[in-house]
């Protein structure tokens, strides 16, 4: 590093020195072969100028030939224009001859040279006044004194001579004056201008300023001057070419003159009519009889009658034609047939005879407070029926794991979406079946959380009972929250019986599997329900642990803590198996379709559109036409699948999935009814029910649940209060208290599909404000 | 599933095509130039042929020579170009902020325009076309005067010129030969699209004319070598047998300017030559582009007189002002 330093100074040094020795240098640059080279090229140049009959001084010539590096033809040419027209100018040529001097050196002498010019009336005051006598002065020698009038120079353009300013004055005064003299002619300024076009090189025109066009960015096409013979430039573009030009328009093709010849005339070319169209070949005089349009116009106010008279005849044949092109259109389209081929299976008997072989099924609705463990209970019930495999399981596992929520890895077997495996809560509804040996089970995990309670109302209205699950260590918490509420929303949807699965025992207080702390848990919950109305003998309660999997579908080992529930309590799978109610009723069957949409859904690329939930009533097969309410569209069956296997039919009862066809799902949503097309759910927008208040009530807004579907609506009128045998206790109550029941009128905002008998339910700011039965529609 | 479902494609079964069959032994007789090196081709400009359009015109070179009697098949090949401006009108919404005129052209042959059908697709050397459109046309717009909008011309070449005789090479190599056709095309394409430009009242500081040069080596009587070069105005391949380089330039000739140069070939020391003659080609044709928009605007001045005192929006023929202003 030293050393490349010392370097760099040493050079430094170096370069100094030399810099001083070129200065201290007198005759700069003039080497010895510049010196050759002047003596050699002078005696040329003096000859070439003396036959031009130019004098010129050596010096004049070496100055020349040393600018224009001993060129001899440009320092002749130099001499000779310098010479002849403008001799004055040599002197001061000659001053700075050898070498250009640089302006440093210029300003210095001038300054020098001013500086000497202001001292030269070397002159004292005592020498100015030396023979003025001090009074009566002669008037020879008196001055006036005159005020200075301050020089200002002419006005000047900025940067430019004043000799230019004054030539492009007078241009422009010219201008002016030409201007006012003729001013241009004002018809037809479009096409005189035009006629311009065809002089082709108007440049003069053009060369009035025309700052507005960029004059950089089209480059001009110069001809670059040849340089080795400059003998004769190319010759400027020639002039004589453009004077005849030959005319080169040709007539057009045939083709070229239909389609110029198109546009001047096309204001006058009858464009092609409906009625060209639609031929004239009719058999009988379309003008004979008057037509309907007439009759109506005839009958009615004549207000076009002038006007139409001429119009009116064609018109009418039109009208004609085109009805009949409607109704052509529409007649075979009304009874098409369906695409899909029904195999026309008489299900009610189909079903009725296969009853006994069937394995009963059941749909049930998991409810409870929110991390009582719904949904990890649930998991462990599909692993340990082999509905999920123990793999997916353990990969739940490890990526829980990696999350951060080991202990949620069985509620991800119910809870699928992304965002409610990262909040660990459920949010919609989850299907999830399996099966025992007696009974096919259809899960229905619903959310805990209270903000989703519509959803969860959705998914208990398709269950046929309801497992309430409870943590034993926090019944408090569930009591006051979701459980309450969920205990009556589930009574308000109808549910009949419920299963009680004691969550959460191997975590309890003292030790694990605490036989007191269930007693305690079961008499709290079993009271509750009661007061919640439901039957003593509907309510089945079961200890367990959905976590480490006890007493969910095997019976814990005798040598365990939890070996005392064997003895007096069933497993949950039992349980459950037991609580299936028996059979459905063949009436529902027979009656008409009737299926609320749980979810709307693209089932595969062979089913485009695929609608699930509970039939209610009725069934369906593959080629049935359906009609979808509230839109009224129709639509056909394409295919149903009961539990995710593909079924021949579908009766009331089962939670199946209908494809569809032949319907556009923009006319389909969450909440809608697939109904019977010739017997369909008529879509209200008022209707009257008869509830039971959890909240005092007045005619205020409420939203209306109905299943799956919730809208806003309002309670218009209260009609009645009445007493548990539906007495009526008093008319038009000024407010309904929490507890009675009542008769109201509901409106809803926008029509939905509904019947007598549906179970509705009422919400306001969150909570469930009351239940009840829809009694009639409209009116 | 990969066929092209967007248009209505030929039937799967295919068609037999009627055969003109011609006697075995017709003579083909090779297309020879008849005019003089420095004389053009007749051709036809009109503007205003598509009433949608905001600007239009149809450009075309008719048939020079009569053709073969006993052949179907006409010896050389004409051209016919129609062109559609559209705009200036507002960029979408969702464009960048633009503070002159976006210009884009298309330039697409029709599937029928040449002996070798085209796709329907632009292929490379229709995108080439495109671009060297674009150069053209910058160069005279006044973009300035349209911030925020955008501009489109469009061209379709419903015939265009052969790259040679087809009557050469049993046809192989007809189609193909050097690609000489494209740049009759393309000088084609820069005359009708100012003209459209005009017709769509679009500020241009003049209007651009193409004019194609080609240098020939031309042997005697249809052979290949041997001949002298010479320097010809606007060729048509199928007349020559050895074009050695060919030149295409946009020019504007009020202003004495190029805005679009493309050569092609090995022109030699010619080169100056050659661009020298392609733009007297563009110096020709210019005086039909010229006798076109006069045409097209004594046309619409008279329909305005004729419809005058009703208040007509006739504010093309201002436009056509500041057309010529440059």
């Amino acid at each position: 590093m030293q050393r490349v330093k010392n370097v760099g100074y040493d050079e430094d040094e170096l370069y100094d020195e030399e810099d001083d020795v070129y200065e201290e240098d007198g005759d700069p640059g003039y080497t010895a072969e510049d010196r050759a080279n002047f003596s050699a090229l002078t005696p040329v140049v003096r000859a070439e100028l003396e036959e031009a009959g130019v004098q010129a001084s050596d010096q004049d010539i070496g100055a020349a030939l040393w600018h224009y590096f001993w060129d001899v033809g440009k320092s002749v040419s130099y001499l000779k224009n310098s010479r002849t027209p403008r001799p004055q100018q040599q002197g001061v040529k000659k001053e700075d001859k050898p070498k250009a001097k640089s302006k440093f050196d210029e300003a210095a002498q001038k300054s020098a040279e001013t500086a000497a010019h202001a001292d030269m009336p070397p002159m004292s005051a005592a020498d100015w006044f030396r023979d003025v006598p001090w009074t009566q002065i002669p008037p020879e020698m008196e001055g006036s004194i005159v005020p200075a009038t301050p020089v200002i120079p002419r006005p000047k353009l900025l940067g430019g001579s004043s000799k230019l300013a004054r030539l492009a004055e007078e241009r422009r005064k010219k201008a002016v004056a030409a201007a006012n003299v003729a001013s241009p002619p004002v018809t037809n300024g479009a096409s005189s201008s035009l006629d311009r076009l065809s002089r082709p090189k108007d440049t003069k025109e053009n060369e009035a300023p025309v700052p507005k066009v960029e004059p950089k960015r089209y480059p001009i096409r110069k001809k670059r001057e040849p340089t080795p013979p400059p003998k004769e430039p190319t010759p400027p573009p020639p002039e004589p070419e453009e004077e005849e030009k030959p005319d080169l328009r040709a007539s057009p093709t045939s083709f070229g003159r239909t389609l110029a010849a198109s546009l001047p005339h096309s204001r006058y070319t009858p464009s092609m009519t409906l009625k060209d169209m639609l031929g004239s070949g009719v058999t009988e005089d379309p003008f004979k009889g008057p037509s309907p349009d007439d009759t109506k116009l005839t009958n009615g106010c004549s207000i076009t009658g002038n006007t139409g008279k001429t119009k009116q005849p064609a018109a009418n044949g039109l009208a004609k034609k085109t009805e009949a092109l409607k109704l052509g259109d529409s007649a075979p389209s009304a009874p098409s047939p369906p695409k899909v081929r029904s195999k026309g299976l008489d299900v009610p008997n189909l079903w009725a005879g296969g009853k006994s072989k069937r394995k009963a099924s059941a749909a049930f609705v998991v409810i409870g407070h929110v991390d009582h463990g719904k949904s990890t209970l649930m998991g462990r019930l599909l692993l340990d029926t082999g509905a999920v495999s123990q793999r997916d399981v353990d990969r739940y596992q490890k990526q829980a794991t990696e999350l951060g929520k080991s202990s949620f890895a069985l509620a991800w077997v119910m809870d699928t979406g992304t965002e409610e495996r990262e909040r660990g809560v459920t949010v919609d509804i989850a299907q999830h079946h399996f099966s025992t040996d007696s009974v096919n089970f259809t899960i229905l995990d619903a959310p805990g959380h209270r903000d989703f309670v519509p959803n969860m109302i959705g998914g208990a209205s398709m269950a046929d009972l309801a497992v309430l699950v409870v943590d034993a260590n926090q019944l408090e918490s569930g009591m006051k929250g979701q459980t309450r509420e969920h205990v009556l929303l589930a009574k308000a949807v109808g549910l009949k019986r419920v299963l009680v699965a004691v969550n959460k025992l191997d975590a309890t207080a003292p030790y694990s599997w605490s036989q007191d702390v269930f007693q305690k848990v079961k008499n709290d919950v079993l009271k509750f329900l009661g007061e919640a109305g439901f039957a003593a003998n509907d309510i089945t309660v079961v200890p367990c642990s959905g976590l480490s999997g006890e007493n969910v579908a095997k019976a814990p080992k005798p040598n365990e803590p939890a070996a005392w529930v064997a003895r007096t309590d069933l497993t949950l799978l039992k349980a459950l198996e037991q609580a299936v109610p028996s059979g459905g009723n063949g009436d529902a069957v027979k009656r008409p379709l009737r299926m609320q949409v749980a979810d709307v859904f693209r089932g595969g690329i062979t089913n485009p559109l695929s609608v699930s939930g509970r039939m209610t009533a009725g069934n369906a097969q593959p080629g049935d036409p359906v009609l979808v309410q509230p839109s009224g569209e129709t639509a056909t069956v394409r295919g149903v699948e009961v539990s995710g296997e593909p079924r021949d039919y579908a009766v009331a009862g089962d939670i199946c999935t209908l494809h569809l066809t032949d319907i556009d799902p923009i006319h389909i949503c969450t909440g809608d009814v697939v109904c019977d097309p010739s017997q369909k759910v008529p879509v209200v927008e008022s209707f009257t029910a008869e509830i039971e208040a959890l909240d005092s009530l007045l005619p205020q807004s409420v939203d209306v649940h109905l299943g799956r579907l919730h809208t806003a609506g309002s309670i218009t009128r209260l009609v009645a209060t009445v007493d548990d045998k539906g007495v009526t206790l008093k008319k038009k109550p000024r407010m309904v208290k929490a507890g009675q029941r009542a008769i109201v009128k509901v409106a809803v905002e926008d029509g939905v599909p509904v019947e007598g008998g549906e179970m509705v339910v009422l919400r306001a700011q969150g909570e469930t404000v009351g239940f009840g039965i829809v009694e009639r529609t409209g009116g | 599933m990969q066929a092209d479902r967007r248009r209505i494609n030929a039937p799967s079964g295919g068609t037999a095509p009627p055969i003109f069959a011609t006697p075995k032994d017709t003579p083909l007789r090779r297309p020879t130039r008849t005019r003089k090196p420095d004389e053009h081709r007749k051709l036809f400009l009109r503007t205003g042929v598509v009433p949608s359009a905001s600007g239009s015109a149809y450009y075309e070179i008719p048939l020079q020579s009569p053709q073969q009697p006993e052949l179907l098949v006409p010896s050389s090949s004409s051209l016919k170009i129609t062109c559609s401006v559209h705009g200036p009108r507002p960029l979408p919404r969702n464009a960048a902020f633009s503070p002159n005129l976006l210009l884009t052209t298309h330039v697409k042959f029709a599937p029928f325009a040449t002996r070798n059908r085209r796709g329907y697709m632009r292929d490379a050397g229709e995108r080439d076309l495109g671009m060297h459109l674009e150069t053209a046309l910058r160069g005279v717009i006044i973009g300035e005067r349209w911030p925020k909008s955008g501009c489109e011309v469009v061209i379709t070449v419903l015939e265009g010129e052969e790259d040679g005789w087809w009557g050469d090479a049993g046809g192989q190599e007809g189609g193909r030969a050097g690609g000489w056709g494209m740049m009759g095309v393309l000088a084609g394409c820069i005359t009708v699209a100012s003209a459209a430009l005009v017709d769509a009242g679009i500020d241009c500081v003049d209007m651009v004319s193409g004019g194609v040069a080609a240098l020939v080596q031309d042997g005697q009587d249809g052979t290949k070598v041997g001949g002298e070069a010479k320097i010809i105005l606007d060729p048509s391949p199928s007349e020559h047998q050895n074009i050695r380089a060919g030149c295409v330039v946009g020019y504007l000739q009020s202003r004495d300017e190029v805005t679009e140069m493309w050569m092609k070939g090995d022109a030699g020391t010619q080169v100056e030559a050659l661009v020298d003659e392609a733009v007297k080609a563009a110096s020709l044709t210019r005086t039909v582009l010229a006798e076109a928009v006069r045409e097209a605007m004594g046309l619409k001045m008279g329909k305005a007189s004729e419809e005058a005192t009703g208040g007509l929006k006739e504010d093309k023929g201002k436009k056509k002002d500041v057309v010529m202003t440059g």
